[in-house]
Protein backbone atom coordinates (compact mmCIF):
# COMPACT_ATOMS: atom_id res chain seq x y z
CA UNK A 1 0.00 0.00 0.00
CA UNK A 2 2.75 2.39 1.02
CA UNK A 3 4.70 1.41 -2.08
CA UNK A 4 1.69 2.21 -4.28
CA UNK A 5 1.33 5.61 -2.66
CA UNK A 6 5.05 6.33 -3.07
CA UNK A 7 5.01 5.22 -6.69
CA UNK A 8 1.97 7.40 -7.40
CA UNK A 9 3.56 10.34 -5.60
CA UNK A 10 6.68 9.89 -7.68
CA UNK A 11 4.60 9.73 -10.87
CA UNK A 12 2.74 12.85 -9.82
CA UNK A 13 5.95 14.62 -9.05
CA UNK A 14 7.41 13.51 -12.37
CA UNK A 15 4.30 14.81 -14.14
CA UNK A 16 4.56 18.04 -12.21
CA UNK A 17 8.21 18.44 -13.13
CA UNK A 18 7.37 17.69 -16.77
CA UNK A 19 4.61 20.31 -16.67
CA UNK A 20 6.90 22.80 -15.03
CA UNK A 21 9.61 22.11 -17.57
CA UNK A 22 7.10 22.57 -20.36
CA UNK A 23 5.91 25.78 -18.72
CA UNK A 24 9.45 27.00 -18.40
CA UNK A 25 10.05 26.24 -22.09
CA UNK A 26 6.93 28.16 -23.03
CA UNK A 27 7.92 31.01 -20.73
CA UNK A 28 11.39 31.04 -22.24
CA UNK A 29 9.91 31.18 -25.72
CA UNK A 30 7.51 33.96 -24.73
CA UNK A 31 10.26 35.92 -23.01
CA UNK A 32 12.48 35.40 -26.04
CA UNK A 33 9.76 36.64 -28.37
CA UNK A 34 8.99 39.61 -26.13
CA UNK A 35 12.66 40.41 -25.91
CA UNK A 36 12.96 40.25 -29.69
CA UNK A 37 9.89 42.46 -30.07
CA UNK A 38 11.31 44.94 -27.55
CA UNK A 39 14.60 44.96 -29.41
CA UNK A 40 12.80 45.59 -32.70
CA UNK A 41 10.74 48.34 -31.08
CA UNK A 42 13.86 49.92 -29.67
CA UNK A 43 15.57 49.76 -33.05
CA UNK A 44 12.50 51.24 -34.75
CA UNK A 45 12.34 53.95 -32.11
CA UNK A 46 16.04 54.71 -32.52
CA UNK A 47 15.63 54.81 -36.30
CA UNK A 48 12.68 57.20 -35.97
CA UNK A 49 14.60 59.30 -33.49
CA UNK A 50 17.69 59.41 -35.73
CA UNK A 51 15.52 60.37 -38.71
CA UNK A 52 13.80 63.04 -36.66
CA UNK A 53 17.13 64.49 -35.47
CA UNK A 54 18.49 64.42 -39.02
CA UNK A 55 15.32 66.24 -40.11
CA UNK A 56 15.73 68.92 -37.45
CA UNK A 57 19.39 69.46 -38.30
CA UNK A 58 18.82 69.63 -42.04
CA UNK A 59 15.71 71.77 -41.53
CA UNK A 60 17.71 74.24 -39.44
CA UNK A 61 20.37 74.51 -42.12
CA UNK A 62 18.02 74.59 -45.11
CA UNK A 63 15.21 76.67 -43.59
CA UNK A 64 16.35 78.75 -40.64
CA UNK A 65 19.71 79.77 -42.07
CA UNK A 66 18.43 80.45 -45.61
CA UNK A 67 15.73 82.66 -44.13
CA UNK A 68 18.49 84.59 -42.38
CA UNK A 69 20.30 84.89 -45.72
CA UNK A 70 17.14 86.32 -47.32
CA UNK A 71 16.55 88.57 -44.33
CA UNK A 72 20.11 89.90 -44.56
CA UNK A 73 19.85 90.45 -48.32
CA UNK A 74 16.58 92.34 -47.98
CA UNK A 75 18.06 94.47 -45.20
CA UNK A 76 20.90 95.40 -47.57
CA UNK A 77 18.38 96.36 -50.28
CA UNK A 78 16.44 98.51 -47.81
CA UNK A 79 19.65 100.12 -46.58
CA UNK A 80 20.77 100.90 -50.15
CA UNK A 81 17.36 102.42 -50.96
CA UNK A 82 17.33 104.50 -47.79
CA UNK A 83 20.80 105.84 -48.54
CA UNK A 84 19.99 106.49 -52.17
CA UNK A 85 22.69 104.02 -53.21
CA UNK A 86 20.69 102.00 -55.69
CA UNK A 87 19.84 101.58 -59.30
CA UNK A 88 16.37 100.31 -60.15
CA UNK A 89 17.68 97.41 -62.22
CA UNK A 90 19.97 96.25 -59.45
CA UNK A 91 17.27 96.50 -56.79
CA UNK A 92 14.91 94.61 -59.07
CA UNK A 93 17.51 91.87 -59.60
CA UNK A 94 18.28 91.59 -55.89
CA UNK A 95 14.59 91.27 -55.05
CA UNK A 96 14.10 88.69 -57.81
CA UNK A 97 16.91 86.64 -56.28
CA UNK A 98 15.21 86.80 -52.87
CA UNK A 99 11.92 85.66 -54.45
CA UNK A 100 13.74 82.70 -56.00
CA UNK A 101 15.40 81.98 -52.66
CA UNK A 102 12.02 81.99 -50.90
CA UNK A 103 10.54 79.73 -53.59
CA UNK A 104 13.39 77.30 -53.02
CA UNK A 105 12.98 77.45 -49.23
CA UNK A 106 9.29 76.49 -49.70
CA UNK A 107 10.40 73.56 -51.90
CA UNK A 108 12.93 72.57 -49.23
CA UNK A 109 10.14 72.43 -46.61
CA UNK A 110 8.10 70.13 -48.85
CA UNK A 111 11.12 67.96 -49.63
CA UNK A 112 11.96 67.58 -45.94
CA UNK A 113 8.31 66.91 -45.05
CA UNK A 114 8.20 64.14 -47.66
CA UNK A 115 11.06 62.33 -45.96
CA UNK A 116 9.13 62.30 -42.68
CA UNK A 117 5.73 61.55 -44.23
CA UNK A 118 7.10 58.63 -46.26
CA UNK A 119 8.16 56.95 -43.02
CA UNK A 120 5.08 57.73 -40.99
CA UNK A 121 2.07 55.45 -41.03
CA UNK A 122 0.11 57.54 -38.57
CA UNK A 123 -0.79 60.45 -40.80
CA UNK A 124 -4.05 60.65 -42.67
CA UNK A 125 -3.89 60.99 -46.45
CA UNK A 126 -5.29 64.52 -46.10
CA UNK A 127 -2.48 65.47 -43.69
CA UNK A 128 0.14 63.88 -45.95
CA UNK A 129 -1.22 65.86 -48.90
CA UNK A 130 -1.23 69.08 -46.86
CA UNK A 131 2.39 68.58 -45.79
CA UNK A 132 3.78 67.63 -49.17
CA UNK A 133 1.98 69.82 -51.71
CA UNK B 1 40.26 98.74 -42.34
CA UNK B 2 42.33 96.07 -44.06
CA UNK B 3 41.26 92.53 -43.57
CA UNK B 4 43.45 90.95 -40.91
CA UNK B 5 45.02 88.10 -42.80
CA UNK B 6 48.73 88.51 -42.07
CA UNK B 7 49.30 84.80 -42.42
CA UNK B 8 47.52 84.26 -45.71
CA UNK B 9 49.86 81.82 -47.38
CA UNK B 10 50.25 80.69 -50.97
CA UNK B 11 48.53 77.46 -51.91
CA UNK B 12 46.67 77.26 -48.63
CA UNK B 13 42.94 76.72 -48.35
CA UNK B 14 40.96 78.63 -45.75
CA UNK B 15 37.51 78.50 -44.27
CA UNK B 16 36.70 82.03 -43.20
CA UNK B 17 33.84 82.52 -40.79
CA UNK B 18 32.08 85.84 -40.46
CA UNK B 19 28.84 87.05 -38.99
CA UNK B 20 25.87 87.38 -41.32
CA UNK B 21 26.09 91.18 -41.00
CA UNK B 22 29.78 91.25 -41.96
CA UNK B 23 30.01 88.72 -44.72
CA UNK B 24 29.40 91.19 -47.60
CA UNK B 25 32.07 93.59 -46.39
CA UNK B 26 34.47 90.70 -45.75
CA UNK B 27 34.11 89.64 -49.36
CA UNK B 28 35.35 93.06 -50.52
CA UNK B 29 38.13 93.19 -47.93
CA UNK B 30 39.31 89.74 -48.97
CA UNK B 31 39.32 90.68 -52.65
CA UNK B 32 41.42 93.76 -51.85
CA UNK B 33 43.79 91.67 -49.75
CA UNK B 34 44.20 89.03 -52.44
CA UNK B 35 44.79 91.58 -55.20
CA UNK B 36 47.34 93.33 -53.00
CA UNK B 37 49.12 89.98 -52.74
CA UNK B 38 49.11 89.80 -56.55
CA UNK B 39 46.57 87.00 -56.92
CA UNK B 40 44.21 86.41 -59.77
CA UNK B 41 40.87 85.80 -58.06
CA UNK B 42 38.05 83.54 -59.18
CA UNK B 43 34.88 84.40 -57.29
CA UNK B 44 32.14 81.78 -57.09
CA UNK B 45 29.12 83.75 -56.06
CA UNK B 46 25.98 81.99 -54.87
CA UNK B 47 24.28 84.99 -53.28
CA UNK B 48 25.23 88.35 -54.73
CA UNK B 49 24.84 88.70 -58.52
CA UNK B 50 27.76 89.67 -60.74
CA UNK B 51 26.38 93.13 -61.57
CA UNK B 52 26.03 94.05 -57.91
CA UNK B 53 29.40 92.61 -56.92
CA UNK B 54 31.10 94.44 -59.78
CA UNK B 55 29.43 97.70 -58.78
CA UNK B 56 30.40 97.21 -55.12
CA UNK B 57 34.00 96.35 -56.00
CA UNK B 58 34.37 99.33 -58.30
CA UNK B 59 32.84 101.62 -55.68
CA UNK B 60 35.53 100.41 -53.28
CA UNK B 61 38.25 101.12 -55.82
CA UNK B 62 38.90 97.49 -56.69
CA UNK B 63 40.45 96.99 -60.13
CA UNK B 64 38.51 94.31 -61.97
CA UNK B 65 41.22 93.18 -64.38
CA UNK B 66 42.33 90.22 -62.29
CA UNK B 67 38.91 89.10 -61.04
CA UNK B 68 36.80 86.41 -62.71
CA UNK B 69 33.38 85.19 -61.67
CA UNK B 70 31.22 82.11 -61.69
CA UNK B 71 27.75 83.53 -60.99
CA UNK B 72 25.09 80.97 -60.02
CA UNK B 73 22.23 83.39 -59.28
CA UNK B 74 21.81 86.07 -61.97
CA UNK B 75 20.60 83.89 -64.84
CA UNK B 76 18.37 81.88 -62.51
CA UNK B 77 16.72 84.96 -61.02
CA UNK B 78 16.34 86.84 -64.29
CA UNK B 79 14.99 83.81 -66.10
CA UNK B 80 17.05 84.69 -69.17
CA UNK B 81 20.67 85.03 -70.28
CA UNK B 82 22.76 87.93 -69.03
CA UNK B 83 24.53 89.77 -71.83
CA UNK B 84 27.91 88.07 -72.30
CA UNK B 85 30.83 89.46 -70.30
CA UNK B 86 34.44 88.38 -70.60
CA UNK B 87 35.12 87.83 -66.94
CA UNK B 88 32.00 85.95 -65.83
CA UNK B 89 30.32 82.62 -66.45
CA UNK B 90 26.63 82.57 -65.65
CA UNK B 91 25.15 79.29 -64.43
CA UNK B 92 21.45 78.69 -65.11
CA UNK B 93 20.63 76.80 -61.93
CA UNK B 94 22.36 77.19 -58.55
CA UNK B 95 21.46 73.58 -57.72
CA UNK B 96 23.31 72.28 -60.80
CA UNK B 97 26.54 71.20 -59.16
CA UNK B 98 27.75 69.56 -62.38
CA UNK B 99 27.49 72.84 -64.30
CA UNK B 100 29.13 74.78 -61.47
CA UNK B 101 31.87 72.15 -61.19
CA UNK B 102 32.57 72.33 -64.95
CA UNK B 103 32.61 76.16 -64.90
CA UNK B 104 35.02 76.18 -61.95
CA UNK B 105 37.27 73.51 -63.49
CA UNK B 106 37.42 75.38 -66.80
CA UNK B 107 38.06 78.70 -65.09
CA UNK B 108 40.87 77.22 -63.00
CA UNK B 109 42.40 75.54 -66.06
CA UNK B 110 42.70 78.94 -67.70
CA UNK B 111 45.11 80.06 -64.99
CA UNK B 112 47.69 77.27 -64.97
CA UNK B 113 51.07 78.29 -63.52
CA UNK B 114 49.61 81.60 -62.27
CA UNK B 115 49.04 82.83 -58.75
CA UNK B 116 45.38 82.13 -58.24
CA UNK B 117 42.97 82.18 -55.34
CA UNK B 118 39.38 81.02 -55.45
CA UNK B 119 36.85 82.88 -53.30
CA UNK B 120 33.64 80.96 -52.60
CA UNK B 121 30.84 83.24 -51.30
CA UNK B 122 29.17 81.55 -49.56
CA UNK B 123 28.60 78.07 -48.17
CA UNK B 124 25.45 79.29 -46.40
CA UNK B 125 23.66 80.72 -49.40
CA UNK B 126 24.41 77.52 -51.31
CA UNK B 127 22.50 75.64 -48.59
CA UNK B 128 19.30 77.16 -49.97
CA UNK B 129 19.71 75.12 -53.14
CA UNK B 130 21.79 72.09 -52.22
CA UNK B 131 21.62 69.62 -49.33
CA UNK B 132 24.34 69.75 -46.68
CA UNK B 133 25.56 66.33 -47.81
CA UNK B 134 26.01 67.49 -51.41
CA UNK B 135 27.63 70.77 -50.39
CA UNK B 136 30.18 68.83 -48.37
CA UNK B 137 30.92 66.70 -51.45
CA UNK B 138 31.15 69.83 -53.60
CA UNK B 139 33.57 71.59 -51.27
CA UNK B 140 35.67 68.43 -51.21
CA UNK B 141 35.67 68.39 -55.01
CA UNK B 142 36.77 72.03 -55.23
CA UNK B 143 39.48 71.71 -52.58
CA UNK B 144 40.88 68.66 -54.38
CA UNK B 145 41.00 70.65 -57.63
CA UNK B 146 42.77 73.54 -55.91
CA UNK B 147 45.36 71.27 -54.31
CA UNK B 148 46.07 69.47 -57.59
CA UNK B 149 46.71 72.81 -59.28
CA UNK B 150 48.57 74.33 -56.30
CA UNK B 151 46.04 77.14 -56.01
CA UNK B 152 44.83 78.84 -52.90
CA UNK B 153 41.18 79.02 -51.87
CA UNK B 154 38.87 80.74 -49.45
CA UNK B 155 35.42 79.50 -48.46
CA UNK B 156 33.27 82.11 -46.77
CA UNK B 157 30.66 80.94 -44.29
CA UNK B 158 28.46 82.18 -41.48
CA UNK B 159 29.34 79.96 -38.54
CA UNK B 160 25.95 80.10 -36.87
CA UNK B 161 24.31 78.85 -40.05
CA UNK B 162 26.17 75.57 -40.16
CA UNK B 163 25.47 72.38 -38.29
CA UNK B 164 28.52 71.51 -36.11
CA UNK B 165 28.82 68.08 -37.78
CA UNK B 166 28.92 69.68 -41.23
CA UNK B 167 31.38 72.29 -40.00
CA UNK B 168 33.63 69.54 -38.64
CA UNK B 169 33.65 67.89 -42.06
CA UNK B 170 34.38 71.15 -43.88
CA UNK B 171 37.27 71.85 -41.53
CA UNK B 172 38.93 68.59 -42.60
CA UNK B 173 39.09 69.86 -46.20
CA UNK B 174 40.87 73.13 -45.46
CA UNK B 175 44.24 74.05 -44.00
CA UNK B 176 43.03 76.70 -41.64
CA UNK B 177 39.87 78.18 -40.19
CA UNK B 178 39.77 81.90 -39.48
CA UNK B 179 36.94 83.49 -37.54
CA UNK B 180 37.19 87.14 -38.52
CA UNK B 181 34.84 88.20 -35.77
CA UNK B 182 37.30 86.78 -33.24
CA UNK B 183 40.57 87.56 -35.04
CA UNK B 184 42.25 90.69 -33.67
CA UNK B 185 43.20 93.30 -36.27
CA UNK B 186 46.69 92.95 -37.78
CA UNK B 187 49.39 94.37 -35.60
CA UNK B 188 47.43 94.26 -32.35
Amino acid sequence: MDNDITAETVRNLEALVASLTELLDVQETVVGEQSERLKQNEEALKETNDRFLAFIKEAAMRLKNPLEVVEGNLAIVVNDIEHGEFECMNVSLLIKIQIKNLEQIRKNIIELNKVIVDHSGELSDASKKFLTE
Amino acid sequence: MAFPLPELKDEKIYLIMASAQNIRSKNIELIKELLAKDYYVIVITTNQPYDILKKNYEKQGVVMEKIFFVDTVTKYAMGRDHEPVNNCRFIGDPADMTAIGIAVSESLSGFKEMKVSLLFDSVNSMLIYISSQNITKFVHFITNKLRLMNFSGIFLAVEKGLDPDMLTQLITFVDEVIDVDKTPPAGS
